[in-house]
């Protein structure tokens, strides 16, 4: 189970109004590579996996993606809280302030509301480990592309926090896969079917 | 008022009451719930405890949100509170840290150690 602690695993504090940033950044929130996807993904693989140290680490890390998902929050948030809704529309925020007005809302940069299509959880930890390596880079990636349109050190600073941790959670998936493949390989069978 | 004063004969080593310094309250304290803990009871009977007084914990946490003024909600989330701590600290050395920080200082770490919560054998 879960208790809520009150504070932001790393502070965000965002002095320009930026809107069009903002729904960049929303992307990191709702979108295909973002930290919703990440904590339900790892949240929900947990359950099928063979190892301590398997279920620790999925459950950890989807934990950790939970704080990171207020983090993003918390910056659209910030940076869209005190623009009119003229300034926003002028800003191409007219089509997300209609359906959303200044509310944060699961959705990709370009509005499409969330989806658990966006993650497998495979029953196979061989397909979900090997999957959370790559969402990993994806959201690495993702930060870097935000990166390069940013140019406020207040939007930069914690998009960079969040960016690192996605190598560290690279790191830790990588030696939980070798960790599960060196149990496997102990078994005449490669994957040990449920049934 | 009598009935929810400290009995002395909660006072022993394995029921401890629920701290109660009532003397600056002025709330109706009748009809209030009894607040004891067993630490020396086994495993199951710790952490169904443990559950219990953190669920009570959790629901008047809920309640207090928006009663933020109800003085005997308070009394008695803090109480269950400070249950649940005694409770806690009773079972994480010997059965196992409920969260990581209380994992204590040996090797391997003790966190990672099944059963995960959402297995049968975690569950009684």
């Amino acid at each position: 189970m879960w208790i809520y602690e009150k504070r932001l695993q790393y502070p965000v504090k965002i002095k320009k109004p930026d809107a069009r940033m903002a729904k960049y950044i929303l992307s990191q929130y709702g979108g295909p590579d973002g930290e919703m996807a990440a904590s339900l993904r790892y949240l929900s693989q947990r359950f099928a996996m063979p190892t301590d140290m398997a279920k620790g680490v999925l459950n950890d890390i989807g934990t950790e993606e939970m704080a990171h998902l207020e983090i993003v929050g918390s910056i659209v948030y910030q940076l869209t809280k005190d623009m009119t809704p003229k300034e926003l529309e002028a800003s191409d925020y007219g089509a997300f302030f209609v359906d959303h007005a200044k509310a944060i809302y699961a959705a990709n940069a370009a509005g499409v509301p969330f989806s658990a299509a966006y993650f497998q959880s495979k029953g196979d930890p061989i397909a979900d480990l090997t999957e959370d390596l790559a969402a990993e880079q994806k959201a690495r990636a993702t930060y870097d592309n935000i990166l390069k349109m940013a140019d406020d050190p207040d939007v930069i600073d914690p998009i960079k926090f969040l960016r690192e941790r996605e190598v560290v959670h690279f790191q830790r998936f990588g030696e939980t896969l070798r960790q599960v493949e060196d149990k496997m390989r102990e078994k005449p069978v490669f994957v040990k079917k449920p049934y | 008022m009598d009935a929810m004063m400290p009995d002395k004969t909660m006072m022993d080593m394995n029921k401890m009451p629920a701290k109660m310094d009532m003397s600056k309250m002025h709330m109706d304290m009748s009809n209030m719930p009894e607040m004891m803990v067993d630490l020396n009871a086994s495993k199951e009977e710790l952490m169904r405890q443990i559950m219990e007084y953190d669920f009570a914990s959790f629901d008047l946490h809920l309640y207090l949100n928006s009663h933020p003024y109800d003085e005997r909600a308070l009394y008695l989330f803090n109480n269950c509170v400070e249950m649940s701590k005694k409770l806690r600290e009773a079972y994480e050395p010997i059965y196992g840290p409920l969260t990581a920080s209380a994992s204590g200082p040996h090797t391997p770490f003790r966190w990672i150690v099944g059963p995960w919560p959402w297995e049968p054998e975690a569950n009684v």
